[in-house]
């Protein structure tokens, strides 16, 4: 489009869940956002080969570990010269999950009015694929091999979004790049909560991996819908202490169909897929419960 | 301006206040804990007009000034020791991103836990383009917070600084301090307003951009370091005209008594006091001994410590860190800069105030007197002078 704030021609992998979720962030929040991003994909996704950038909004590159409390700066600065602007971070999971945790929660606990999204690639891929803390149970990755000792990373993931909501965050909402209208009315509500000065909103939105997760690069959308429809991510938003789901699958599809249409899954025995449904019906059997 | 009795911490605050800074966060952190705690009661009482943000680590404190400084504020914090430790990454992105921000440092050791006071946090950080300036007493801590800001944000030099003073020996002491009065501190000191810096939609600037070896780094570490080097000047400028207003000027030495002194001690911080009062007794027993404070460490100033130590015999050089397994940094910086000397003067090296320990008028004659024997026998020290070690005021050599 011509009108986009990330303009064509960045390094991105064909198939990129990441940059499809950047480039809806910035075209909901329009041109007046300041955008803070850690090096990672994303980042590097907004420089072209020759490092020209390719973002039209005013652009901060934080450190890898910090990027909310430069938000807060900038926030805090902008309020004080009277400009209105959205202040965005546009974050990785090892960013978040890892290395950023206590200042994201940080942010949150003191109710910056700023919106976090974090793209959830499931590993740190800009650095070769490297397992991170919202690695999946089983996934292979390069620091979580397969071998005859090791089947892939032996722990499940955090549960960054409740991290969020229980440390404060105003607004808190899971999305899915396949469920685009889904993710940008979630954009536009942390935009509103935010605006409203009620604190930060943090979106935990889904985006497959083809070169990390090991699956063509024409398959994105239908890896990120199998994922809402087995179940294993969960889409729903969190505000003023109520979680809603935001959809619910009629019957949930078994996980072993968005395992096997994986590369880094495909060692998994039936023992290691068991595991990974049974702790899914146990997910949703606690959702049933509450809500 | 009036004489107030009050602690390092204290005095700190407000000269803080009076340079009307919009922005502020820290963490608690003895011994410079009081400084925010200070200033967050000045905000609620309405007496400064800023915003206080209660971090949630060092590193966020340093990464929450990076922004608000982007956004156009006059920022400020004070940290110390392990609290600098933790700080130590978004610290570097500071001069890159040519952000003017201040930061008093209490210095407190690094990786031992100890409360007193040494240079192993500052120094650890010595290479990451903040300019350093290291205070003798509270009068000089307020005087160079509010020169700080004068030197960061002129237009030529766009460079952080960090107010160096003794942890616990300066922040925890109370001495009678003036605080220039608001007006006077308003005419010296004008508002901040950073033409690099815009977050304006439609320039859509980018910052902390990424670099590659063969497009702009090397050329961009070169810029830095012409500012840097400007810098020299520009410290010497700030430092008279404060000198005009207040009656103390400030500059990058300061000689103590160096006319004709065949031994001249160099060294920085609140010892100096100490050593000034030793000096002053010695030479009226006659004895040739004079005193060289560095008061910029970074940039160094070579050709102003050159020209105040030229004419002596014998130089004893006193640190206050070490670097181990090499030569410490004070030494270092001497040594380097004395070699272009055709006659070069004997060079001793001593380490004194370690991990705080307490550098008396006794530990400091005895080091005088053992620097003055080896240069009289023309007998160089093998090894360096440890001031006080073991306690007592015997030094030993090791």
């Amino acid at each position: 489009m011509r009108d986009d704030l990330v303009a064509a021609g960045g390094p991105l992998c064909p198939g990129c869940g990441a940059a499809l979720a950047l480039q809806y962030a910035l075209n909901t929040l329009g041109k007046k956002t300041v955008l803070l991003t850690t090096p990672g994909c994303a980042c590097m996704g907004t420089l072209t080969f020759d490092l020209q950038t390719l973002v039209r909004v005013p652009q901060i590159f934080t450190l890898f570990e910090n990027p909310a409390a430069p938000a807060t700066g900038v926030k805090a600065g902008l309020d004080r010269s009277g400009l209105e602007m959205n202040v965005l971070c546009f974050v990785g999971d090892g960013g978040t999950v890892d290395l950023g945790l206590g200042g994201v929660t940080g942010a949150a606990e003191r109710g910056d009015p700023v919106i976090y999204i974090c793209y959830d690639n499931e590993a740190y891929m800009n650095t070769g694929i490297q397992r991170s803390g919202a690695t999946p149970y089983g996934a292979w990755t390069t620091t979580t091999p397969v071998g005859e000792r090791m089947k892939g990373k032996g722990r499940f993931s955090k549960d960054m979004p409740m991290i969020m909501a229980s440390s404060g965050a105003a607004y808190v909402a899971t999305a899915s790049v396949a469920y685009i209208d889904d993710y940008v009315e979630k954009i536009r509500r942390a935009e509103e909560v935010t605006i409203r000065n009620e604190g930060m909103a943090y979106i935990h939105v889904q985006a497959p991996c083809p070169t990390g997760w090991r699956f063509d690069t024409s398959e994105t959308i239908k890896l990120a819908r199998l994922a809402v429809k087995t179940g294993i991510w969960q889409l729903y938003e969190i505000y003023k202490g109520k979680r809603l789901l935001s959809w619910k699958p009629k019957e949930r599809v078994p996980v072993s169909e968005y395992l096997k249409a994986q590369g880094r899954f495909r060692h998994l025995t039936d023992g290691q897929i068991d595991v990974i449904q049974s702790h899914v019906d146990e997910v949703w059997r606690r959702i049933d419960e509450t809500l | 301006m009036s004489l107030r009795l009050m602690s390092g911490n204290d005095a700190v605050a407000h000269a803080v206040k009076a340079c009307k800074v919009n922005l502020v966060s820290a963490m608690p952190i003895t011994p410079v804990g009081p400084i925010s705690e200070r200033l967050a009661q000045f905000i609620a009482d309405g007496e400064l007009d800023a915003k206080f943000i209660e971090a949630d680590g060092e590193h966020s404190v340093m990464s929450i000034l990076t922004g608000a400084c982007i956004a156009g504020c006059r920022t400020f914090t004070a940290t110390c020791g392990a609290g600098l430790g933790f700080m130590n990454n978004p610290i570097f992105n500071v001069p890159v991103m040519r952000l003017p921000i201040v930061m008093a440092v209490g210095n407190r050791p690094l990786g031992l836990l100890d409360f007193l006071s040494d240079y192993s946090d500052s120094m650890s950080v010595r290479d990451s383009g903040w300019i350093q300036l290291y205070v003798e007493d509270n009068q000089e801590a307020v005087d160079t917070v509010i020169q700080a800001y004068k030197i960061a944000e002129d237009k030529r030099i766009l460079l952080p600084v960090m107010m160096c003073f003794d942890g616990w020996y300066l922040s925890y002491l109370s001495e009678p301090v003036t605080i220039p009065t608001q007006e006077m501190v308003d005419d010296y000191l004008s508002p901040f307003r950073p033409d690099h810096l815009s977050l304006d939609p439609e320039r859509y600037l980018a910052y902390g951009y990424q670099v590659n070896a063969e497009s702009y780094n090397m050329e961009f570490r070169n810029k830095f370091s012409q500012a840097m080097e400007r810098a020299k000047e520009v410290i010497v400028e700030v430092g008279k005209e404060y000198g005009r207003l207040t009656g103390r000027p400030h500059g990058l030495v300061e000689e103590f008594m160096t006319e004709n002194a065949e031994l001249i001690l160099v060294m920085m911080g609140s010892m100096t006091g100490t050593a000034k009062q030793v000096v002053k007794e010695q030479r009226a027993k006659g004895i040739p001994v004079g005193l060289v404070k560095v008061r910029s460490f970074r940039p160094f100033p070579g050709d102003a410590l050159m020209k105040a130590v030229e004419n002596a015999g014998a130089i004893v050089v006193l640190d206050r860190c070490l670097s181990f397994g090499g030569n410490p940094p004070l030494f270092s910086e001497v040594a380097s800069t004395l070699y272009s000397l055709v006659d070069r003067p004997m060079l001793i090296g001593a380490y004194a105030g370690i991990g705080g320990r307490d550098v008396t008028e006794e530990r400091l004659g005895e080091l005088i007197s053992q620097a003055l024997y080896a240069y009289e026998k023309n007998e160089s020290i093998n090894g360096r002078i440890w001031v006080g070690f073991n306690g007592g005021a015997k030094n030993r050599v090791i």
